[in-house]
């Protein structure tokens, strides 16, 4: 390093007496230049030695405006998602409640003696002895049972009689 | 609290599917027609002490009639089925009887010579008796067989056809 740098240095940092810093700044430049020069270096190693911190630069005007528009946003978002309750709400229990009314409903339908009233009387075996007869359940679809014949010999009214106890 | 939200949304959503898949089982078991009974699984075979159960047979006669009587109370509720089977306007009951079997016992309905029929117990189950029956005319076994009755549900068989109109067996369990 230079002598000169050197003593700027020292200067900046305050370690030379005002005699030194004058001394120096005759040696370097013209008067007025000398004294605003060591003025303004001086002030400067001043606030360096007392730490004074950085001035913040503002941001701008449109780079606070999306930050706020986003803030705003952001907030709206929140306060539909809070005001929507995270568990049941009142219309999922309705709904949930009339499809448990509807499943009561079957299992009620199902179970209920009148539905198994319903059954009917069965032919569960037939035999016809003779070749030309037939027999055959029908009337199931007007829920009676029948079973209908055919060849059976025609009985005049001449020939039948009522026994007095059957 | 955004996981927390989608969470409660998914178990929402399954928990909706559930409630969907056991509705649709209810309609289904409601609209499903009743499961058939196979033939002997309701039937209970007979023990030493059986229930006793009480059978009305009777001979009806369906005709054609210009102002026809109203049907006997015991065949009102099946008017519409015998009507649409048979085709006649008028049922009289000709002669009947109500009797009770219990195990082994045969029962016979003789209204006439000239047609006939007996029952007997053949098994017992919670909607009715098993019966076995056998249809006659003159002494000639016409048909026989076996009908699970469910107790208030009658067995009409088609007899031989008299004058002009129709001889029919009535058995109703009850």
């Amino acid at each position: 390093m230079k002598s000169a740098d050197k003593t700027y240095m020292m200067m900046v940092d305050g370690e030379l007496s005002p005699s030194q810093v004058s001394a120096h700044l005759l040696k370097t430049t013209s008067r007025d230049s000398r004294e605003h020069w060591a003025a303004e270096w001086r002030l400067i190693g001043e606030a360096l030695r007392r730490g004074t911190p950085v001035p913040r630069q503002a941001p701008d005007a449109s780079f606070n405006a999306q930050v706020l528009a986003q803030i705003r946003t952001g907030n709206l978002r929140s306060e539909r998602e809070g005001s929507r309750d995270p568990g049941l709400r009142l219309r999922d229990l309705a709904l949930i409640g009339c499809a448990c009314l509807i499943f009561a409903f079957g299992i009620m339908l199902s179970v209920s003696p009148g539905r198994q009233h319903h059954q009917l009387t069965e032919v569960t075996s037939l035999r016809v002895p003779d070749a030309n007869l037939s027999a055959t359940p029908i009337g199931r679809e007007q829920r009676v049972t029948i079973l209908w014949t055919t060849g059976l010999d025609f009985v005049a009214d001449h020939e039948f009689r009522l026994n007095s106890s059957p | 609290m955004r996981n927390a939200i989608d969470q409660a949304r998914v178990l929402s959503s399954v928990l909706w599917v559930l409630v969907f898949l056991v509705a649709v089982a209810g309609l289904a078991v409601a609209l499903l027609p009743p499961r058939p009974i196979l033939p002997g699984s309701e039937a209970i075979p007979l023990r030493e002490n059986p229930p006793i159960h009480s059978i009305w047979s009777g001979l009806i006669l369906a005709t054609l009639q210009s102002h026809p009587q109203p049907l006997p109370t015991v065949l009102a509720p099946f008017e519409e089925g015998l009507k649409a089977n048979f085709g006649y306007d008028q049922y009289v009951i000709l002669a009947e009887t109500e009797s009770l079997l219990t195990e082994h016992q045969e029962r016979w309905f003789v209204p006439s010579e000239q047609t006939y029929l007996s029952t007997r117990l053949v098994a017992s189950g919670d909607e009715g008796p098993t019966i076995a029956f056998q249809v006659f005319q003159k002494n000639k076994l016409l048909l026989e067989g076996e009908a699970r009755m469910v107790n208030g549900e009658p067995l009409f068989i088609k007899g031989p056809p008299k004058g002009h109109g129709q001889l029919i067996f009535a058995i109703i369990a009850k």
